[in-house]
């Protein structure tokens, strides 16, 4: 079992008491801490989160906002773009709440603790067992969301046929009447 | 002009890459990518035929869109005269005045830049050092990929969203949609149709 350990810089404190945490534990764990001088930082970031079987986003105050951990973030995403690998949020409950989550997080279980240490036994747990890192809440909000989209995206279609029409084109196929 | 339903400003987004045909299924990708992420794909090509200034049309759409993809693709020198293709760095370079201008503001403004692997996009457009560009294969996997991993950070993101080897799936249902409704169009494809076919094959998450 191999994660990846994601965080922003200002929780480097925290991201290394759990990464201990984790590997005394026998979970094999690679983050940013874990790297050596001299190393291309896009390259190793690609190889490890490429290699690795799930990854541990380790979730402090504004992470959101923080443009580095974003353009990390697309990097692990681009490695996991079956959407195989278990994705597990563990925010500081003292500083964060589930809407601070980053948007691909949304329909994620979050891991609220203040001793990240303690989340190790249920980061094993989701490692294990994938289907429970889902929140199933969110992901049936989500299907009422997909349904206004779609007809969304109907209407304004409909809308650039009737300019069409006036602007003397031909209606789109397909479309609504 | 009629007052349609225009997409909401946080779910526009701006795809703003080439139409020929050598292209096509990449640029495909690219709204399907958007479409599959409960996006708006948003384009000059809304606004054909109309008598406004095409300059103006994409200012416009730029404008009134939250987000913007730019694929620098066809920036290299092509044909006898060894011309380069200046409207898709003109265009980003719109979207990037856009993000300077409103950082901070109610409407903020984010862009992707695309450049093919081994582009040395670099050496001819050195300012864009740092914003670390997506690199893609020219291909529709890779399109998909890399598009859909920044789709996925944005605040205004449906999640969860279809994975991108789910969206790689539908993709050729999605391109079927649209030879179809082209065929019946007697090849004249309007961004309407683009946006029906859309709607109509991204998958369920």
């Amino acid at each position: 079992m191999r994660v990846f350990l994601s965080f922003a810089q200002n929780d480097a404190g925290p991201a290394a008491q759990l990464e201990a945490a984790l590997r005394r534990n026998n979970i094999e764990t690679w983050s940013t801490l874990d790297m050596l001088p001299g190393v291309d930082w896009t390259q190793a970031l690609d190889n490890e989160s490429a290699q690795a079987d799930g990854y541990v986003f380790l979730l402090g105050a504004n992470a959101s906002s923080n443009p580095q951990l974003q353009a990390e973030w697309r990097q692990l995403l681009r490695n996991d773009w079956e959407s195989k690998k278990p994705l597990i949020p563990i925010v500081h409950a003292h500083e964060g709440s589930p809407s601070a989550l980053p948007p691909f997080l949304r329909s994620r279980r979050a891991i609220f603790t203040t001793n990240v240490e303690s989340a190790v036994d249920e980061v094993r747990h989701r490692m294990e067992h994938p289907a429970e890192t889902i929140d199933r809440t969110r992901e049936h909000e989500s299907k009422a969301e997909w349904e206004q989209y779609r007809h969304q995206l109907q209407d304004f279609a409909l809308s650039l046929r009737e300019r069409n029409i006036e602007d003397g084109g031909r209606p789109p196929v397909g479309a609504k009447p | 002009m009629a007052a349609g339903p225009a997409p909401a400003y946080e779910k526009s987004v701006f795809v703003n890459c080439p139409f020929d045909s050598e292209y096509r299924d990449l640029m495909l990708a690219t709204v399907f990518s958007v479409s599959a992420h409960g996006f708006v794909p948003r384009s000059a090509r809304e606004t054909e035929g109309h008598s406004e200034p095409r300059f103006s049309r994409i200012l416009a759409t730029i404008a009134s869109s939250k987000y913007s993809i730019h694929d620098l693709s066809r920036s290299t020198g092509e044909g006898d005269l060894n011309l380069g293709r200046f409207n898709m760095p003109l265009e980003l370079g719109m979207a990037a005045a856009f993000r300077f201008e409103r950082d901070g503001s109610s409407r903020p403004h984010q862009w992707l830049a695309l450049v093919p692997q081994g582009f040395s996009y670099q050496r001819f457009v050195s300012d864009l050092a740092g914003f670390d560009p997506a690199r893609h294969e020219s291909s529709v996997l890779s399109i998909i990929r890399e598009v859909s991993a920044w789709l996925g950070t944005l605040e205004d993101v449906i999640d969860p969203a279809p994975s991108a080897l789910r969206i790689l799936e539908s993709f050729s249902s999605f391109r079927d949609q649209l030879v179809a409704l082209r065929a019946e169009a007697l090849e004249k494809e309007t961004w309407a149709d683009v946006l029906t076919a859309a709607s109509t094959t991204i998958p369920v998450p």
